[in-house]
């Protein structure tokens, strides 16, 4: 943007003699200049947007300063939010290079899309958790308890996948116990519908609602602050994430190398360390 | 001659800063009208239960807003106009202070005292009463950011009428609630509606209090700001299509209000 300005400050002074109007044309069309690019940082020779699932933050942070380690010419920009937000801003011509989602039907629908470069593929999994803060007001300890009428709960919308996870759970143990009406009793005690699972995490670490479905690695990361309640066997979903490289990077070097670097012992490393399984 | 052309410049700049400005508003409400009306179904989006329980919602919470924000902040403008008090400016800061927090960071606060276990939410669910992520809560997260909007014209509007009016009043026998209600209410009434109108106005685009301290839930919390986000994340048209009828509402509101205003200023 520098650039920009400057090549138009040139053109003004070499255009003729140094007149006020045209120092004035020249500082409207910077401030234009300016406008219009706006925060535009200076693009990095090497740089990869990677857009990754909300619960992957601290993992993926790890893992991009670890890569960046390894290959100093490449810079990595993150961008977090719910999968379900990351694909609709793909879907709209987001320069996104690699998206690594929180669960496979996001990931499957941008391929179906032709936006995928690489077939998706699971780098990890995680496990879907029920978490109250860890005074733990209500006493809570099973499924059944979150119909009380006084429970508030907290949980994600049906798009993004810990909200679809949790729903999935639910629907399975309903199933398992011949109870129609528990999901629905279940439903009516969320306080909130969250679009990513940290604002989940969020509400129950301020100790302002009951329980929620979040994922283990929440748990663990909220350092105490959240305590996990153990889901029967037969509301235990499995929540496999998936990484692919984007069609508009396709054949980008860096881009592939990051994915590598997602599967390689040293990103499963770093991924086991916040609470994730591998396949290692 | 010369005096002609400087006064032309001067013309000209202060015109074209209005230009500049009426565009830089002007044009991306208006793209976002045309391809609302070209890519989305603006009506289906106004027959959707989604856009319809949310405007309901919308307009329900924001008038009990307004109302409380009126019935509360009308004393409150008139004691920062009218009397000095100890710790004034203090009071009057903290009563700016929403308009400058981000509205997520009010919610937060919000939350945090009244949740269920704040110091004010705490006694109130040890008797059984939710305030937070309930219909209630949106009002109140509307109330905490809008209520400054109508406090800072309410108090403006006191500042401006003649106390020798006021004093003539009372002179002629009427107590100090008559003469409010008859001298000094009337003359700010310009203000106070005013006032009144932006408080509305902010409510009714109120989003990061409200998501925050009332939470997301369809038919009970969820707003039109919040129902336009949730769309934005799936399906952009839909979020269009409500955009565009919560701003026809707004701009439709905002100049009758103002008409109204005016002509309450004329009349009396």
């Amino acid at each position: 943007m520098t650039g920009w300005v400057s090549a138009l400050v040139l053109r003004y002074r070499s255009g003729g003699p140094d007149s006020l109007t045209a120092w004035r044309a020249v500082a409207v069309a910077g401030l234009v200049a300016m406008l219009v690019s706006g925060a535009c940082g200076p693009v990095h020779d090497d740089e990869i947007s990677v857009y990754a699932a909300a619960s992957l933050r601290d993992a993926f942070t790890e893992i991009a300063r670890e890569f960046e380690e390894t290959r100093p010419i490449t810079r990595v920009v993150l961008n977090f939010a719910g999968s379900q937000v990351l694909r609709a801003q793909i879907e709209r011509g987001a320069p996104a290079d690699v998206f690594a989602s929180a669960d496979e039907v996001h990931a499957r629908e941008l391929e179906a899309a032709s936006l995928l470069a690489t077939s998706p593929r699971a780098f990890a999994a995680n496990a879907l958790a029920l978490a109250v803060p860890a005074d733990n007001p209500r006493g809570l300890g099973t499924i059944e308890e979150l119909t009380y009428a006084d429970v508030r709960l907290v949980m994600g919308v049906a798009d993004v996948p810990v909200g679809r996870y949790a729903r999935a759970a639910l629907q399975r143990y309903a199933l398992a116990i011949g109870n129609d009406g528990l999901v629905g009793a279940v439903l009516d005690n969320v306080a909130s519908f969250e679009t990513n699972v940290r604002l989940v995490a969020a509400k129950l670490e301020l100790g302002v609602v009951d329980a929620g479905f979040v994922y283990r690695t929440d748990v663990l990361a909220s350092d105490g602050a959240l305590v996990e309640i153990a889901l029967p066997p037969a509301a235990v979903v499995a929540a496999p994430y998936p990484i692919a490289v984007t069609q508009r990077a396709a054949g980008r070097a860096a881009a592939t190398a990051f994915t590598d670097f997602v599967h390689s012992p040293a990103g499963q490393r770093i991924l086991e360390a916040h609470g994730f399984q591998t396949f290692g | 001659m010369r005096r002609a052309q400087t006064f032309t410049w001067g013309g000209l700049v202060v015109g074209l800063s209005a230009a500049i400005l009426v565009a830089f508003i002007g044009i991306p409400v208006g793209a976002l009208i045309a391809r609302g009306f070209i890519e989305g179904d603006v009506l289906e989006a106004l027959r959707s239960p989604v856009a319809t329980t949310a405007l309901w919602l919308s307009l329900a919470t924001s008038a009990i807003a307004v109302a409380v924000a009126v019935a509360l902040g009308t004393p409150a403008a008139y004691l920062l106009a009218r009397r000095s008090f100890p710790g004034r400016s203090i009071v009057d800061t903290l009563i700016d202070l929403p308009v400058v927090l981000p509205p997520v960071v009010g919610g937060l606060a919000l939350l945090v005292a009244l949740g269920r276990n704040g110091v004010i939410g705490g006694p109130f669910d040890a008797a059984g009463v939710d305030v937070a992520f309930t219909t209630g809560a949106v009002v109140l997260a509307q109330l905490f950011v809008a209520v400054p909007f109508y406090i800072r014209a309410a108090r403006a509007g006191f500042e401006s009428v003649d106390r020798r009016l006021e004093a003539v009043s009372a002179t002629l026998g009427a107590g100090g609630w008559r003469t409010f209600r008859r001298v000094t209410v009337p003359l700010a009434l310009p203000s106070l509606i005013g006032g009144a109108v932006m408080c509305w106005a902010r409510a009714l685009g109120e989003f990061g209090a409200t998501i925050m301290f009332a939470g997301n839930v369809f038919g009970r919390t969820q707003t039109m700001p919040l129902a336009i986000l949730e769309a934005i994340e799936t399906d952009v048209d839909a979020a269009l299509a409500i955009a565009i009828v919560l701003i026809v509402l707004a701009f439709a509101g905002l100049l009758v209000f103002k008409g109204l205003a005016r002509l309450g200023g004329r009349v009396l």
